[in-house]
């Protein structure tokens, strides 16, 4: 609800829709409203938005910085200053968008459109901070040419800001331009009635508040639930306007006009039955406080009908009914004081915390669970963080809060409450953040000693000159076969690569034929063994000659397995030297790791200690809500004890001595 | 007391009505540890900002990096269920879609799909889309052949309406970077 409830962390968490959907208009004029032109020119770009769709500021957050560190988003124009500072005041870094607005507006050359935008955003965020009149500065920067989508916004916050200026009395119901209001009408009738109201001018809060009972619901069922309930609220500020003015008739009237099922008809049922006592028509009052009793002693209006309806039957002359109904609120109200009193013990910062980290519940849930809160009445709407931003506490998983989390339903809607839980969200994730970090970079720098280890080896390797050793040892190996292979092949030399036995009988052979050769010369005849030698020679030469193919096979492929060897080493050699050269410089890597990882563990460590703050802070919100709620029920105790003591002692007083 | 508890009534009924309606707007937020916060936010940011680049350099070196992103334009004759890419017939990557997932891609988000390493040369990507169209299930195909070098591989798997056949068109467009 806008009026009611918008507040600071709605706010924060609603309006960079709208900035995304002011640079959709703002870029591609052409486009109609539901269809938007989802094609990027920067990838990166697109995933920051992926991110924020789905409210995961962090990761849009990061994506823009890495990409600004880089080489900047490319192709958007201003589009990615004015995503991140809408990212940046969605994820609750207020300082941080008020710089980036200011940045693009210090730069004159920025298109008017981009101008505008940033002028609005930096007035929502003086505004939220209450600083109206820098808000209405901002707000008066705007050109006339200004988004029409957000036009009707930028209206009603001004009108807001006199309201708050007591200038509200510049408006009048007649000149009050509604139709650039738009939807924010119903919400601009409510707040100019309700300042007229606290001024004392019930005359015009009642014109405008019955102005907006008068307009037509429009809409999804979202927005007419919301209006419904704003009319609701409209009328029930008439009916008690109407009752301090004493017009009790048009009181009545206007309390009847509230829906029996919405959350504003307790207090239309308890001042339709006080406007009836006034006019001493008792037993017409009894009807709506006695339904008002049947209903959760929760809610304010029905605690004070545990002490109206006694004060009806008392005026009706019904004592003893009085009596009992008062011993029976004291009663009641015992029990419910003890039932906060148990709550307050409960919440404590530990269950707090465990709450808001819970997991977040979708929409459609909540969705589902408000409807049937209001169907049943019960009152039993159990308060949820939801995965869209809506910042509620999840408090059904404890017993006694689910059937009395309205107690706190007051204090859900406090902007102080809403920024401390979604503050405190924001820190837990954070923490998780930092937190999958740490086993990750421990992996990375066992990673980055096991590459310097690697490498280590390595250059002992190099150094101790193995490979080089190597490599010359089968260098010489290889040229020694080629100058073999050369010479057996050149001088057909057969009898080289012949077998031990062969070789050593073929020695034999040509020993003999020398020995022969003296014996000749020395006239000696030995023809025949001449001719013997000859045929052995002969028949070894041949058979050397059969096998010689085959061997010199074997020596070519000895000769190509030291030529692979040599070359397996040289490529080995060689891409040793590339590593060297060329690969990251793993000790300035491994230093900016540590240094990261140190820096990881000290932000861990603060976030911690911000968590405890900020837990201590929401349990003393927590604590100070249902305090007070104690407090009014404790009131109302002592109220009912001392109106049956009162009445005892009228009784006592009627007896004779 | 039963005037005092009648005017009482009355006071704090209207008083209540009445001053929420601006007031819920215009009281600023009081944290004492507000500032700290937003600065610890900055600072987590930053070192998260410098721990991805880290990562990225360290395990996805851009000689060998290979980058998928899935996008849809506009999205409107198909709702995405499934997807899943394979690089040379081996499946690296699968997502199913929640609602929140295909409303960010239908509003323009781009989603980083995949990251990885690939050797230099020729290799073939395919991705597998499976979702409903207004008048049926569909499960297609999409197919590419890249060639990898010494720059990152930047591809993006489009999920594009032809307003033309009335039906969404599925590709792998490479980008050159």
């Amino acid at each position: 609800m806008r009026c009611l409830s918008l507040s600071w962390c709605r706010f924060r968490r609603a309006m960079f829709p709208a900035v995304v959907f002011f640079i959709a208009i703002a870029t591609d004029t052409t486009l109609a409203k539901d269809e938007i032109k989802t094609e990027v020119a920067d990838l990166r770009y697109g995933v920051a938005l992926y991110h924020y769709y789905q409210q995961d500021y962090l990761s849009a957050l990061s994506e823009l910085m890495v990409a600004d560190t880089r080489d900047g988003i490319q192709g958007h124009g201003d589009n990615p200053e004015l995503i991140a500072g809408g990212v940046s005041l969605a994820f609750g870094m207020q300082n941080h968008a008020e710089q980036v607005f200011l940045s693009i507006l210090q730069d004159e050359r920025r298109p008017q459109t981009v101008r505008d935008a940033a002028w609005f955003y930096l007035g929502k965020l003086h505004y939220l901070r209450g600083d109206f009149s820098s808000a209405a500065q901002s707000f008066a920067r705007v050109s006339k040419k200004f988004n029409p989508a957000l036009y009707a916004q930028l209206q009603s916050l001004k009108i807001n800001i006199d309201i708050h200026q007591q200038q509200h009395t510049q408006y009048t119901l007649k000149k009050l331009k509604r139709a650039d209001l738009d939807t924010w009408s119903p919400y601009v009738l409510y707040n100019l009635g309700a300042a007229h109201a606290r001024a004392g001018d019930f005359k015009n809060a009642q014109d405008y508040f019955r102005a907006l009972t008068g307009l037509d619901t429009e809409g999804d069922f979202k927005s007419q639930r919301e209006h419904w309930a704003l009319q609701d609220k409209a009328h029930n500020a008439m009916g008690y306007t109407y009752l301090a003015q004493k017009s009790y008739v048009a009181a009545i009237s206007e309390f009847t006009q509230v829906r029996l099922s919405g959350a504003f008809s307790n207090q239309a049922l308890l001042g339709y039955g006080w406007a009836a006592a006034a006019q001493e028509e008792y037993t017409k009052a009894l009807k709506p406080w006695q339904l008002l009793r049947s209903r959760s002693l929760i809610y304010p209006a029905v605690q004070e009908s545990l002490l109206a309806l006694p004060y009806a039957y008392e005026k009706m002359g019904a004592q003893g009914e009085a009596m009992t109904a008062y011993q029976q609120a004291e009663q009641l109200l015992e029990g419910e004081i003890q039932l906060v009193r148990d709550m307050r013990e409960t919440l404590t910062e530990d269950e707090l915390l465990t709450l808001v980290g819970s997991e977040p519940v979708s929409t459609e849930t909540l969705k589902e669970w408000s409807k049937q809160s209001v169907e049943d009445d019960s009152g039993t709407v159990v308060a949820a963080v939801t995965d869209d931003g809506q910042n509620w506490l999840k408090l059904d998983q404890t017993s006694i809060i689910k059937t009395r989390s309205a107690y706190l339903y007051e204090l859900f809607a406090q902007n102080e409450f809403q920024t401390s839980v979604l503050e405190l969200r924001d820190l837990l994730r954070l923490q998780k953040l930092l937190k999958d970090w740490e086993p990750k970079l421990e992996i990375y720098r066992e990673l980055l000693l096991e590459k310097q280890a690697s490498r280590n080896r390595q250059e002992q390797q190099l150094a101790g000159a193995k490979l080089a050793d190597q490599e010359y040892a089968l260098v010489t190996q290889r040229n020694q076969l080629a100058a073999t292979i050369n010479a057996i092949e050149s001088g057909e030399d057969y009898m080289a690569l012949a077998d031990d036995d062969s070789r050593e009988l073929y020695q034999l052979v040509e020993r003999s034929q020398q020995t022969i050769s003296r014996m000749k010369a020395a006239g000696q005849s030995a023809t025949d063994e001449e001719m013997r030698l000859k045929m052995f020679g002969g028949i070894l030469m041949w058979r050397a000659a059969q096998e010689y193919p085959g061997h010199m096979a074997e020596l070519k492929a000895r000769q190509q397995q030291v030529e692979q060897t040599l070359a397996q080493l040289q490529a080995t050699r060689e891409r040793i030297e590339i590593i060297m050269a060329t690969s990251l410089d793993i000790q300035p890597v491994l230093a900016r790791l540590q240094e990261l990882n140190k820096e990881n563990q000290a932000t861990l460590e603060r976030t911690h200690e911000l968590i405890q703050a900020q837990g201590a802070v929401l349990r003393h919100q927590v604590d100070k809500q249902l305090a007070l709620h104690e407090k009014r029920l404790v009131n109302y105790l002592a109220q009912s004890r001392l109106a049956v003591a009162r009445l005892y002692d009228a009784e006592l007083r009627k007896k004779p001595e | 007391m039963s005037v005092l508890l009648r005017n009482l009534g009355f006071g704090l009924m209207l008083a209540g009505l009445i001053s929420s309606a601006v007031l819920a707007q215009e009281e600023p937020p009081e944290s004492s540890v507000a500032p700290q916060v937003e600065a610890l936010k900055e600072s987590v940011l930053t070192l998260n900002r410098d721990l991805l680049i880290l990562e990225e350099e360290l395990l996805y070196p851009a000689s060998s990096q290979i980058a998928v992103y899935v996008s849809m334009d506009l999205g409107t004759y198909f709702n995405l269920d499934a997807v899943k890419l394979e690089i040379n017939n081996k499946l690296v990557s699968s997502e199913l879609y929640s609602d929140k997932q295909t409303r960010a891609l239908f509003r323009g988000g781009v989603q980083r799909l995949y990251v990885g390493n690939l050797k230099a040369g020729e290799h073939e990507i395919s991705a597998f889309f499976t979702g409903k169209g207004p008048h049926k299930d569909y499960k297609r195909g999409a197919k590419l052949v890249v060639t990898k070098d010494q720059e990152p591989l930047v591809l993006e798997l489009k999920i594009v309406d032809s307003t033309a056949q009335m039906q969404p068109v599925f590709e792998i467009k490479q980008w050159q970077m």
